[in-house]
């Protein structure tokens, strides 16, 4: 069946890869595509991220949210963005 | 997760993958992990798309050799999860370049 299918038909590993990176990129206003503010990294979260938000990791992930420094200046840049996403995960994993 | 987001589905999709691939002989008590033999298999069944183009593939193959070096041999959902960003950091850069220079053409 891989064969058949046209090789531009993306996975769903590879099409989940790219609506992370998508989220990033339209969050990360300020930062032209470049990084996040906390204050976008916490509209993300709530947006975007509202059943995972809640399931236990949601503390950590505000907290964290809260010590990357001013809410509007500090950058968040996308290996952070995706650290993040990765505690987001590991909470979805243990439910 | 009935009504998830696409980010939420996308965050199942990647966690779904590792558990795909990890192996099932683990016993619960122990974290799951994916061997290297099974993580390349991963690479070129899962994303074989995004790593056509070269530069990708040998930045895979480095992540890969770096792993190797710290002589676990196994691939914890951690390590998994780095590596998977390892991957997904240089197309989030490539996209934004592609953007740049049509924003510059027009």
């Amino acid at each position: 069946q891989g064969e058949v299918r046209d090789c531009q038909e993306l996975t769903d590993v590879e099409r989940a890869i790219e609506t992370v990176i998508n989220q990033f990129h339209c969050y990360a206003v300020k930062g032209q595509k470049e990084y996040l503010t906390p204050n976008e990294m916490q509209e993300l979260v709530v947006q975007k991220l509202p059943h995972l938000g809640k399931v236990r990791c949601v503390g950590p992930l505000e907290e964290k949210i809260e010590c990357m420094g001013d809410p509007d200046e500090a950058k968040l840049e996308f290996g952070e963005y995706w650290d993040m996403m990765g505690d987001a995960a590991k909470g979805c994993r243990r439910k | 997760m009935a009504e998830c987001t696409e980010l939420e589905w996308a965050v199942q999709v990647l966690v779904n993958n590792f558990d795909k691939y990890s192996s099932r002989r683990c016993c619960c008590k122990k974290p799951r992990r994916i061997s290297k033999k099974d993580f390349r298999k991963m690479l070129s069944c899962e994303l074989n798309h995004m790593l056509t183009d070269t530069g990708n593939r040998r930045a895979a193959d480095k992540l890969i050799c770096d792993l190797d070096e710290n002589k676990d041999g196994r691939i914890s959902f951690e390590e998994y999860w780095t590596l998977i960003g390892g991957i997904a950091s240089p197309i989030a850069q490539i996209i934004r370049q592609q953007e740049q220079s049509v924003k510059l053409t027009k």
